[in-house]
């Protein structure tokens, strides 16, 4: 089963990447970063770029192992009214809220540098401030210090109650779900990971040589995608809406990319490198999958349909 | 928005006080939208970034959103005296959020997401891989 998996996920990224060639990673995309088990690797063979749409129409590999954002949104909430019934066993009423919406984990069209056209000519290199919160939101005015106590267990301090849960009623929470959120954040980074080395990546500096030539020629002097988004200007005030010039720049670099058929490029690299981690880590991630497969059952009956 | 802009303008004339005078020296703190609570020590409904480890030295505990942490600084605490820049130096995260997840990354508050990101959930954190450490750069809430 496990080669046969295997198998069809080399198909499915050839299929995508192409299957020969192959540039040398740096040394910065070689290093293993803390936490993320991952082998040393060669750099995967990429050839062919496709033109790719949008990331969100993509299917990388590390998709079969991250939860949606539907699951994910599931398995907080049943993990929530779960907290609320440990908050209730000390007497403490905790609002469970409502589903997250999640509109960011949902939407990954710039996750490799900024794509997205209409974004650049409305926000340049802000986010929607549709997209997130500026603040938590607290279904839970008036908490006491003692309740947060109960509700995040010793982190944030001791509570003079018995029979406080690891992590407080939150820890409960997430432990009645069977959702590991330690494997969650694991799944993050190796995602970080292939990410990190796909941008390091030779052929990535390349493209990214290529889209610094195109910026100067439209009258943009910046070496690479991340430098035109940190330029300090947009951020002197960045409550502020991007102005015209931030806008310009950005509709440049949107140009620029397309021209480039960046986003396939960027994308056919990263498929690569997720690849390569999905191989380097198959046995836990099928093992993380089928545990968050569980949970989602788990979280299923707690919701009851709700 | 519950900080009210009279709030903001006195953060942000401190900070710019301070960057006139040198008094970034002592550790002002400038986040991009003030919050009501900002003491060094982590709070329900905050996000908290640890400067030396995971919950070790100086905490920078965080209602709002900060998509950009050039120019801040951890609080001056007396327990951690001076706070020293946030953005390059930060090595482990936590959520103390009561609802929403937090997403704290390199360059995640931007639409240009070519950096790192990890979405916590309330009650949870890690210290940052390696490569990540000192590396933090934004931080929003997605609920």
């Amino acid at each position: 089963m496990k080669r046969l998996v295997t198998t069809a996920m080399v198909i499915g990224v050839l299929a995508i990447a192409g299957c020969s060639g192959g540039g040398s990673a740096s040394p910065a995309a070689t290093r293993n970063p803390g936490g993320v088990p991952t082998s040393p690797v060669s750099p995967p063979a990429v050839t062919a770029s496709p033109t790719v749409s949008s990331l969100n129409n993509a299917s990388l590999p590390l998709d079969r192992y991250t939860t949606t954002a539907d699951e994910y949104a599931e398995l907080n909430y049943a993990s929530k009214l779960m907290t609320a019934e440990c908050m209730k066993r000390f007497g403490i009423t905790y609002n469970p809220g409502k589903r997250l919406k999640l509109l960011d984990y949902r939407d990954r069209t710039n996750d490799l540098g900024l794509i997205d056209e209409a974004h650049a000519a409305r926000f340049g290199y802000h986010m929607d401030p549709a997209r997130y919160s500026k603040h938590d939101t607290n279904s839970n005015p008036g908490l006491t210090t003692a309740q947060s106590y109960i509700l995040f267990g010793e982190r944030l301090g001791k509570s003079d109650r018995e029979g406080v849960p690891e992590d407080g009623c939150m820890g409960e929470g997430y432990r009645k779900v069977g959702w590991s959120t330690e494997d969650d954040v694991w799944l993050q980074e190796l995602g970080n990971d292939a990410k990190s080395r796909a941008f390091a990546d030779k052929r990535a500096v390349a493209l990214m040589a290529d889209w610094s030539t195109c910026m100067r020629k439209s009258g943009y002097r910046y070496d690479n995608v991340d430098d035109v988004n940190n330029d300090q200007r947009w951020w002197k005030d960045e409550d502020a809406p991007a102005g015209r010039a931030e806008k310009n720049t950005a509709l440049a670099d949107v140009r620029c990319k397309k021209k480039l058929n960046y986003l396939g490029t960027m994308t056919s690299i990263l498929v690569a490198y997720q690849q390569q981690i999905v191989e380097a880590n198959l046995e836990r991630l099928e093992s993380v999958r089928a545990a968050t497969q569980q949970a989602l059952k788990n979280a299923a009956a707690v919701l009851g349909g709700r | 928005m519950p900080q009210s802009s009279l709030t903001v303008r006195w953060a942000r004339g401190v900070a710019a006080a301070a960057l006139v005078s040198g008094a970034v020296l002592f550790g002002t703190a400038m986040p991009a939208s003030a919050n009501v609570n900002f003491n060094g020590t982590c709070e329900a409904s905050e996000a908290c970034v640890f400067d030396w480890d995971y919950f070790e030295g100086p905490r920078w505990d965080y209602e709002g959103t900060d998509t950009n942490f050039s120019n801040n600084y951890y609080p001056d605490t007396t327990k951690y005296g001076a706070g020293p820049p946030l953005n390059d130096s930060a090595e482990g995260l936590h959520n103390f959020g009561l609802s929403c997840t937090a997403v704290f990354g390199q360059n995640a508050g931007g639409a240009s997401a070519s950096g790192w990101k990890v979405r916590h959930l309330p009650g949870k954190g890690d210290g940052l891989p390696a490569d990540r450490e000192n590396r933090v750069s934004s931080l929003y809430w997605e609920c």
